[in-house]
């Protein structure tokens, strides 16, 4: 092997072999029956030694430059080299500075010699390195987050979707294309999501929004979708990358926290409204008392104090009733967590209507019912009773009395929620007006003589104490219409 | 000019209050004539009604809360006729509502002379008249 005698040994060499030395990669040759073995000036720079500086024998290679778990490797490549084959193993040396990474690739000659080259990888392994563990780490982070990535190419509509996000929709294929990956979604979200994209192609416009969807598996979940457009130098979008990421828990701590926030708030309204009652009337009853009172102790005519004295009983009276009505109000919150029965609607409002039996006769009135669509509901008997009472009263009180008069009562189911809607055709009330009292305690609308605004009061606390809810729709001279929302997010049997 | 009112209106829909007022506006000698309405409509119907500008009050006592037509519609009201009104009328508002905006809202409003809170003992009632008293000397 002339090469490295006349030429890789010496300074006089042709610029091949200068390349070779300098370009980062290294020549050795062991002559495979006396055991002799030359390395090239380019092997020893490789390893940042000059010739001459560590000894050059195969002993040293394998046991002092080679790193110990990489020997059986480079080993087997040597015993299964071939002539005519070239083995190619990565292996780790010891060089001046510490372990390398080098590629070696050995080649047998018929001559019985073993050549073998080493080049320098060691930047290129630790990049790869590098890339492993950051793949690992953004597809842990992925799973961790519950993020996937898909892409629809512009031009034949391709879609493209990463293996999570078939996790995340619990499907076991790729979908075809983008309208089989659109009909997952529920009717409403699938529409603005189609739409999302369509305006995102058009004009490049990005797009967030959370949609609800059906799995593979049936399941339904809450996903983010977002997304933005690639555009090529004219500005048309050619690509929409997006994420997709699987929301449901904190879309679900984030409906409980907004339901117990409407609670807290209905609480604090309620709340709020008592201590304007205690307030406002309590104070203008006192004021009241104070004032006959004072005059009583002016006047001298006997008459005069006897017809103010009767004032006096009448405020106190009233005083009296209207601390019982507290207490009734205050009692409500305190009886919401007694037992909830199974109440049949219908043997409920029956018994109602037989105790108001002569009220609604002398109003010639017809009530009808209807309760099929919901028969049932677990509430507490005595709260329900009031509420079809105080309704039902109402609904007579204020009749037209110039139209026969007419009240249903139906109940319905809507999302889980059970509902009671009451409607009359009595002489209603101006909502734009009277709207945000109406519920108010002792708020009366009508110049009538038994009106005492209490019924309507009770009954709000009643059913917003279950966590229910009541909403009035009414025109004057047309009717009143009653919303009551008994129970939310029922367990139907 | 006297020391006593003409007339005086309250309007309020609590019966009791009214009759406690009457009996001490009497008893102190302090107008020479009550009269009284139970709602904003009632008192603004005779208010409008031409044939009545003889019988305007000099001051009334107008309550926020009361159906029909509550204090402040009724001031609404009271600002689109009171150009054809025959002589200047003091409203005071006194009312148990002790809510900061019905106060702010009051005390703001050029036709609202004074906003008082109920309940009104004697000594705040005799202010009341006196106030009025000066400040109707004053218009004169």
């Amino acid at each position: 092997m002339n090469l490295f005698e006349s030429y890789l040994f010496t300074d006089d060499t042709p610029d091949l072999a200068k390349i070779i030395n300098n370009a980062n990669g290294g020549v050795w040759e062991i002559d495979l029956y006396t055991r002799s073995v030359r390395w090239s000036v380019g092997f020893y720079k490789l390893l940042g030694y000059e010739p001459g500086e560590i000894e050059c024998s195969y002993q040293y290679l394998t046991d002092h430059l080679l790193y110990h778990d990489d020997k059986s490797i480079f080993l087997e490549s040597i015993y299964n080299s071939q002539s005519g084959l070239s083995n190619v193993t990565d292996v780790r040396l010891l060089t001046k500075n510490g372990y390398k990474w080098y590629q070696s690739t050995i080649q047998q000659y018929n001559d019985g010699k073993l050549v073998g080259t080493l080049i320098n990888i060691h930047q290129f392994k630790i990049s790869q390195l590098q890339l492993t563990t950051d793949n690992t780490f953004v597809t842990e982070t992925n799973k961790l987050v519950k993020l996937g990535r898909w892409e629809i190419a512009v031009a034949n509509n391709k879609l493209v979707i990463s293996k999570e996000v078939l996790d995340i929709f619990e499907l076991q294929q790729q979908p075809d294309d983008l309208n089989h990956l659109l009909n997952l979604f529920l009717p409403h979200y699938r529409d603005m999501l189609a739409e999302a994209v369509q305006t995102c192609t058009k004009i490049g416009r990005p797009f967030d929004l959370d949609v609800q969807l059906k799995t593979g598996k049936g399941n339904i979940i809450w996903v983010k979708m977002k997304a933005v457009a690639e555009i090529d130098e004219y500005g048309k979008c050619f690509l929409v990358k997006g994420i997709v990421q699987d929301i449901s828990l904190s879309k679900q701590n984030e409906n409980d926290l907004k339901r117990s926030l409407s609670f807290v708030n209905n609480q604090n309204k309620r709340l709020q409204n008592f201590a304007h009652i205690v307030s406002h009337n309590l104070r203008s009853y006192v004021g009241n008392l104070q004032i006959m009172v004072n005059l009583h102790k002016e006047t001298t005519k006997p008459e005069e104090q006897f017809e103010i004295f009767s004032h006096i009983e009448t405020v106190s009276a009233t005083l009296g009733t209207m601390i019982e009505h507290l207490n009734e109000i205050v009692q409500i919150d305190s009886e919401k967590n007694k037992t909830k029965t199974i109440i049949v609607f219908e043997l409920l409002f029956k018994s109602i209507v037989n105790a108001l039996k002569s009220n609604i006769q002398s109003a010639n009135a017809i009530v009808k019912y209807d309760f099929s669509k919901c028969p049932t509901v677990k509430y507490l008997p005595a709260y329900l009773e009031s509420i079809f009472h105080n309704l039902l009263t109402n609904a007579l009180k204020y009749r037209d009395p110039e139209r026969q008069v007419v009240i249903t009562c139906e109940s319905k189911v809507e999302n889980n929620d059970i509902y009671i809607i009451f409607e009359d055709n009595g002489m209603g009330i101006d909502l734009e007006k009277y709207g945000h009292k109406i519920f108010g305690m002792y708020e009366t609308f009508h110049r009538k003589a038994d009106s005492q605004g209490i019924g309507l009061y009770i009954t709000r606390n009643q059913i917003e104490a279950l966590g229910g809810s009541i909403s009035i729709e009414s025109s004057v001279n047309v009717g009143t219409k009653f919303i009551i929302k008994l129970v939310s997010g029922a367990n139907l049997l | 000019m006297s020391n006593t009112l003409q007339t005086v209106w309250i309007i309020d829909d609590d019966e009791i209050y009214k009759y406690g007022f009457r009996k001490f506006v009497t008893m102190k000698q302090l107008c020479g004539n009550v009269i009284d309405f139970s709602n904003g409509r009632d008192a603004m119907d005779y208010l409008s009604d031409p044939k009545n500008n003889e019988l305007l009050p000099d001051v009334i006592f107008l309550d926020i809360d009361m159906p029909q037509m509550d204090g402040w519609d009724f001031i609404e009201a009271f600002k689109s006729i009171k150009i054809r009104l025959s002589r200047k009328i003091s409203i005071f508002m006194v009312t148990s509502s002790i809510s900061y905006q019905d106060i702010v809202r009051a005390k703001n409003h050029s036709d609202i002379t004074e906003y008082v809170v109920k309940p009104v003992n004697s000594q705040q009632f005799s202010l009341v008249f006196t106030d009025v008293l000066s400040r109707q000397t004053a218009a004169f």
